[in-house]
């Protein structure tokens, strides 16, 4: 019994370390927008598309799973580190951290009518009303 | 008076952020770090931080480099804010004091100018060296931030360039300041030359000097360029500062001093962050005045960060009062004490949660030069310590 459980927590946690993340943006975005951009964007690199359009950077909530995924894996940052950089970011002026969004329902809401948005979701949460622009 | 302005623009901002939270173009954030420690070895320790913070002399202190920094960001519209960053520290009996207020235009999304009182940018950690949960450090090592000015009255521009490989920030700024007392300088004056002791040669405190530093014509450029896990940040700063020296009961008649002289203070430093190692060098150069630098690497391991650290000071300027120095150890060339140290720090970090770190550290710090650089009991221009300090650093 013991066995099964450890398997099938190791199948869980394989399954939701698999899980792909969709960054989305509003479908009238026409900006080219690369995985390297996606990192830029959410550390405050630049703030802009590449169609010079203001670029707002949606995440959830600290402490939310899906955040903590797409935070090691697009910007190669664990929570410790994410929040260490904002911290210098944001208390030496040199910019605000991405708002942060109670669901990822929220963020699809968001992403599709805002144009300047960008989000991200589990891929299963995509909607046919936003644009996926790359995934982790 | 202007004690009294300090607290009231302190409680207004509160008021403010109270009252305001609610409004979506405010966002009100902060920071604090209780610290506290003791020497472990030898008369005292100090970390000769800004306003003299980090001076611990007997028994644990937990006020000297204790503080809470709250800001604001009230955004005026899409291209115009307005940002207040009020902090209360211990080495300053816990006053609220306005560190900087300035207004923020954004030009382009990549351009922008600030304009008020600003961080003067010269250090690698200049900016955010208050906010512990920002680097890995019980506090930056100070032997290489030494510099007597923090903050400044003036103007930046500030450009950030996306090379596709990397990033590269760009400031330019200048500006000027007037610290009166500098408190920084009066002390190291002060451990320096102006030690007292009874009869009997027994310590009794330093002699109540004051000094003072004016900054004018302060003209900076920081370039910081970021490729992936590598930073290389390169500083420079000219302009002119005056130096003044008041004895005890002399009024507003310098003992010396008091004359205006160009200045120059550049900075360099290189670091990688690079998966669970991050390793840091940086090195600067006050015109004239002195030298110094510290390396460090950190080992990122789960939640635990040990760290070690090196630090390094050297004067080159040395002041002599009329009637030559008295204390007995001056050196044989040039009659004047000369400032020499250095420090190894071993400490450790621990991140209860992303915005929770609790640290230690034990720094040794030895003292190679003639000049006293703290308490000096035994009047042998020794100030060798061993501190031992733990700190509670928070972002909220």
């Amino acid at each position: 019994m013991k066995k099964l459980n450890t398997l099938l927590a190791s199948l869980l946690l394989s399954a939701s370390a698999c899980a792909e993340i969709a960054v989305i943006v509003n479908p009238g975005n026409s900006a080219d927008i690369s995985a390297d951009d996606v990192k830029k964007i959410y550390l405050g690199k630049i703030s802009s598309f590449s169609d010079g359009k203001d670029a707002l950077p949606l995440t959830l909530k600290e402490g939310n799973a899906l955040r903590g995924d797409f935070n090691q894996r697009a910007l190669g940052k664990d929570d410790v580190r994410y929040v260490a950089y904002w911290s210098k970011m944001l208390f030496t002026g040199a910019g605000v951290p991405p708002k942060e969004m109670d669901s990822e329902q929220a963020i699809v809401e968001l992403v599709a009518t805002n144009p300047n948005t960008i989000g991200f979701v589990d891929s299963t949460n995509v909607s046919p009303n936003v644009k996926v622009v790359t995934s982790f | 008076m202007r004690k009294h302005v300090t607290t009231l623009v302190g409680s207004c901002l509160v008021v403010i952020a109270a009252s305001a939270t609610a409004d979506d173009n405010l966002r009100i954030s902060g920071f604090a770090s209780l610290v506290g420690g003791t020497t472990l070895d030898g008369d005292g320790y100090w970390a000769r931080l800004p306003d003299a913070a980090g001076q611990y002399a007997t028994g644990w202190d937990f006020q000297t480099e204790s503080r809470v920094g709250l800001q604001g960001i009230y955004t005026i519209d899409k291209k115009l804010s307005l940002t207040g960053q009020l902090m209360i520290r211990g080495v300053n009996d816990f006053e609220p004091q306005m560190e900087w207020l300035y207004a923020t235009y954004r030009v382009t999304p990549d351009a922008s100018v600030t304009a008020g009182r600003i961080r003067l940018p010269v250090y690698h950690y200049s900016d955010y060296m208050d906010v512990g949960i920002a680097y890995p450090w019980l506090r930056v090592p100070s032997d290489a931030y030494s510099l007597a000015l923090t903050n400044i009255h003036g103007v930046s521009f500030n450009y950030n360039l996306d090379w596709d490989v990397g990033t590269t920030s760009f400031k330019f700024y200048t500006g000027q300041q007037h610290t009166d007392p500098n408190k920084l300088i009066t002390a190291i004056e002060q451990y320096k030359t102006e030690q007292l002791y009874d009869d009997s040669g027994k310590y009794r405190g330093v002699r109540d000097i004051r000094t003072t530093k004016d900054y004018e014509d302060l003209k900076g450029i920081v370039v910081d360029t970021q490729i992936d896990w590598f930073n290389v940040r390169l500083s420079y700063l000219t302009g002119k500062e005056k130096f003044t020296y008041y004895a005890e009961g002399a009024g507003s008649t310098p003992l010396f001093g008091g004359a205006w002289a160009d200045t120059r203070f550049i900075d360099v430093s290189v670091s990688a962050d690079y998966g669970s190692i991050f390793a840091i060098a940086e090195y600067n150069d006050y015109d004239n005045i002195y030298s110094s630098w510290f390396t460090s690497l950190v080992y990122r391991t789960g939640n635990w960060s040990p760290y070690v650290f090196y630090s390094d000071f050297k004067g080159v300027l040395r002041f002599i009062a009329p009637g030559g120095v008295t204390a007995g150890f001056e050196d044989g060339v040039t009659g004047s004490l000369d400032d020499k140290y250095h420090s190894i720090g071993i400490g450790v970090r621990y991140n209860l949660n992303p915005r929770t770190a609790i640290k230690a550290e034990i720094t040794d710090f030895t003292d190679e030069g003639d000049a006293a650089v703290f308490i000096d009991k035994d009047r042998d221009g020794n100030s060798d310590a061993t501190a031992f300090a733990v700190s509670l650093d928070i972002a909220f």
